[in-house]
């Protein structure tokens, strides 16, 4: 796992506070965190210890109270709002647990959004998206609308979406959440193939059976890191 | 250019995937939008320039005789007339215009019909050009009943003369009296009386024919002269007021029996207390105060609908921040969906407006038949830029609503959102339910301030600008129709007799003259 190389990733003495009411929340509290390309890192932990509080930082969809976040060994853990949206378009690709599609864009449309707030030109465009939606095999549904899919196959748009744009990483807020354990199997085993050809995963789960996919855990509790198991 | 399409293709997604939204909308804007052009252009027409083809309008004032001390207004006479033309230095023109009716023969019917008395220069100076024949050469204005030519008006030549090529030179029957036919005016011009189309034009000199009354051209005490004057460019009316205080001064010395105490006051055109204007101006003003209210409200019921949507569509804002749309990219998008609403309400508008634009005229029916009724409504594309613009301002600005709110929402919420995975809608229902209170109360202001334009519609209407609709004016000229004197004494009264004794009717009159009612005195 050491090749000497500088990781994709590195938090050092990451720490959220939340004020609400004049209550401090501390959702995270010195988080040390290196993640390297092509890693598949699972976060693991009881509910409210600060796992999805980790993963939007992570995506920047949210700022650290305290400490340093570097991404590709730029500092990305105070820039501004135009700053973080562009990096968050190139670089991360989201998965959430709802799905989150929007219900009035087509299947293509969806995967394809992306790509416009990125100015990718419309061939280009239509070529990543057709590539996206063939490997999580939704293809033959890109005119359709997300209602009229199921679950699973809301999923693996989504899927499709996060992977179009070849992001650097892909964070995954308990994936499979919505889905029942055949989907949600399914949903599992696609992510399993995007690692074995190269990408980089960070994924929340509860479930024990899918935290063995990934060759590392990280286990969280109250906003510290207890355990960070690298698989045999 | 791409993202402009796309965002066009998804606006008219947004509005076919939610139609009860998108009629709401465009329904109230388009009737805000129409309502205020038809009634701004009313007002333009009928009080600001309301006589189509005239020139110098602005330069137009109405020339009206008032007693020292005494309230109201009455006319001026010939011989005065003359002199004022005559002394002032500071004015174009002076112009003669004193609404009369006919009757004139058709055949074996008589049927009666609007008549100006004009001054011979009258079609000079509107720079109305006939468009057949002239108009009247100046020495036809005067000489006692010397000179029966008439001018006639495009509608009348078109109807009563199937738009006979050969007008020109044939006669016409008016009040009994052989007229020849020397022009015809032009399709727009309808004379310079607000709420009539005229049929006829006479000169001065044929007064007495016209008038029940007299002969009325060398007597200074017959008031009965309504007309109006131009100023020459750059006077201003105080100016002109006061070389015609001057005049007036002047006449008073020299004729005290018949000018003590008279003055002659110009009035802008809008304020004419001869004609239909000063009756209808205080009612359009009501019109526009409720039109414009209804263009706010209507504004305002957009907007709330707007706001509901945007509340509806807050995930969505969330959604596309967390992949990565700029801000900028966000408003745009917005605001090409509040383009695309306001632009085909305001298409809409424009067609209702154009509807309208003659409506007016159904609020007031003829009064009698030949009398033909007239409000120039012409659609005035700066009203109807103000009204569009405030409508497609408002609707943009709260198109821009959700943009706002994403300004400052919590991107990591993308993560949480619970519930089902097509993204439809936070469930804020307190705040939800709180605008469809709005809604619906300012729908009822809404219906309320439609009302009240009814009603003051209907005040307009019964504020009619001559006759009143109770009495039925019927004319009939027997000597034009061929009766000698003792036979039409006896048709006279077997007429009275069987009319009072039909069904409905009060009371029954004859008058010689017909004159309609256009004003009430202030005596
Ligand atoms: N926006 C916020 N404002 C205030 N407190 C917050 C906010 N978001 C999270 N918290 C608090 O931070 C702590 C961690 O929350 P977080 O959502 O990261 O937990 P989690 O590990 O994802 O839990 P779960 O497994 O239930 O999803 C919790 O105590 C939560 O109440
Ligand atoms: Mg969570």
């Amino acid at each position: 796992m050491t090749n000497g190389s500088s990781p994709l990733i590195r938090l050092s003495g990451v720490t959220k506070v939340f004020l609400t009411d004049e209550v401090e929340t501390h959702a995270l509290s010195g988080i040390h965190l290196d993640i390297r390309v092509g890693e598949y890192v699972s976060i693991a932990g009881p509910s409210g210890c600060g796992k999805t509080t980790l993963l939007s930082i992570l995506g920047l969809l949210d700022t650290p109270s305290e400490g340093s976040y570097s991404l590709k060994e730029n500092e990305v853990a105070n820039l501004s709002f135009a700053d973080r949206a562009r990096i968050r378009n190139r670089e991360i690709g989201f998965i959430f647990q709802s799905f989150n599609l929007i219900g009035d864009l087509t299947v293509f449309e969806n995967v394809e959004l992306p790509l416009t707030y990125r100015g990718m030109g419309a061939g280009e465009r239509k070529s990543f998206v057709t590539e996206a939606l063939e490997r999580v095999g939704m293809a033959h549904r890109a005119k359709h609308l997300p209602s009229q899919l199921s679950g699973g196959q809301q999923q693996r748009v989504a899927v499709a979406r996060a992977l179009a744009g070849r992001p650097a990483i892909l964070l995954a807020d308990e994936p499979t959440g919505n889905l029942d354990s055949r989907n949600g199997e399914a949903v599992m085993e696609l992510l399993k193939e995007l690692h074995a050809v190269g990408a980089t995963i960070c994924m929340v789960t509860h479930d024990e059976r899918f935290a063995q996919h990934a060759d590392r855990t990280v286990h969280l509790f109250d906003g510290r890191v207890v355990e960070d198991r690298i698989a045999a | 250019m791409q993202t402009l399409l796309q965002d066009l293709r998804f606006g008219f997604r947004m509005l076919r995937r939610s139609p009860g939204f998108t009629v709401l909308a465009l329904l109230c804007l388009t009737l805000g939008i129409g309502s205020n052009a038809a009634v701004f252009s009313w007002i333009e027409g009928i009080l600001i320039r309301p006589y189509p083809l005239v020139s110098h309008q602005d330069r137009m004032f109405a020339l009206v005789g008032t007693t020292r001390g005494v309230e109201g207004h009455n006319g001026l006479s010939y011989p005065d007339f003359v002199d004022f033309e005559k002394n002032a230095t500071l004015f174009e023109s002076f112009i003669v215009d004193k609404i009369t009716g006919t009757s004139l023969s058709v055949g074996d019917r008589a049927e009666i019909a609007s008549v100006g008395i004009v001054t011979a220069n009258y079609f000079d100076a509107l720079g109305v050009r006939p468009i057949l024949g002239r108009g009247f050469r100046s020495e036809e204005g005067t000489g006692r009943n010397a000179h029966p030519v008439v001018v006639i008006s495009y509608r009348t030549w078109r109807d009563r003369y199937k738009s006979d090529p050969e007008i020109i030179g044939k006669t016409q029957y008016l009040n009994g009296v052989q007229h020849t036919i020397v022009g015809v005016a032009p399709e727009k011009f309808h004379g310079t009386f607000i709420g009539y189309s005229f049929s006829f034009w006479v000169p001065t000199s044929m007064q007495e024919t016209f008038d029940s009354t007299g002969y009325k051209l060398e007597n200074r005490g017959a008031r009965w002269i309504e007309g109006y004057a131009f100023l020459k460019p750059g006077v201003m009316r105080q100016q002109a007021q006061a070389e015609l205080n001057s005049i007036a001064q002047r006449l008073e010395n020299d004729f005290p029996d018949t000018n003590r105490g008279h003055e002659v006051q110009l009035f802008p055109l809008w304020k004419t207390p001869f004609n239909g204007a000063g009756n209808m101006s205080p009612t359009l003003a009501i019109t526009m105060a409720v039109v414009f209210l209804v263009l706010l409200i209507a504004c305002a019921n957009v907007s709330n609908l707007l706001l509901a949507r945007s509340l509806l569509r807050r995930h969505e804002m969330t959604m596309r921040l967390a992949l990565g749309a700029g801000r900028r990219r966000l408003v745009k998008q917005l605001l090409t969906e509040g383009l695309l609403l306001s632009l085909i309400a305001a298409a809409g508008g424009i067609a209702v407006a154009c509807w309208c634009r003659n409506a007016l005229v159904f609020a007031f029916p003829s009064p009698a038949a030949g009398i033909v009724i007239d409000y120039p409504g012409q659609i005035d594309w700066r009203v109807l830029a103000v009204s569009a613009g405030i409508c497609i301002g408002s609707t943009l600005l709260f198109a821009l609503v959700p943009a706002i709110h994403a300004s400052h929402v919590d991107l990591s919420s993308a993560l949480k959102t619970e519930g089902g995975g097509v993204l439809s809608g936070s469930s804020r229902s307190r705040l939800r339910s709180a605008l469809v209170l709005v809604q619906v109360s300012l729908s009822f202001v809404l219906l309320a301030g439609t009302g009240l334009l009814l009603q003051s519609l209907n005040k307009m209407r019964n504020a009619s600008p001559g006759f009143s609709t109770d009495v039925i004016v019927s004319g009939v000229d027997l000597f034009s129709g061929g009766y000698n004197l003792e036979r039409a004494k006896i048709f006279h009264t077997q007429l009275l007799d069987r009319v009072r004794t039909l069904p409905g009717v009060e009371s029954a009159a004859l008058t010689r003259v017909f004159r309609p009612r256009i004003y009430s005195h202030g005596r």
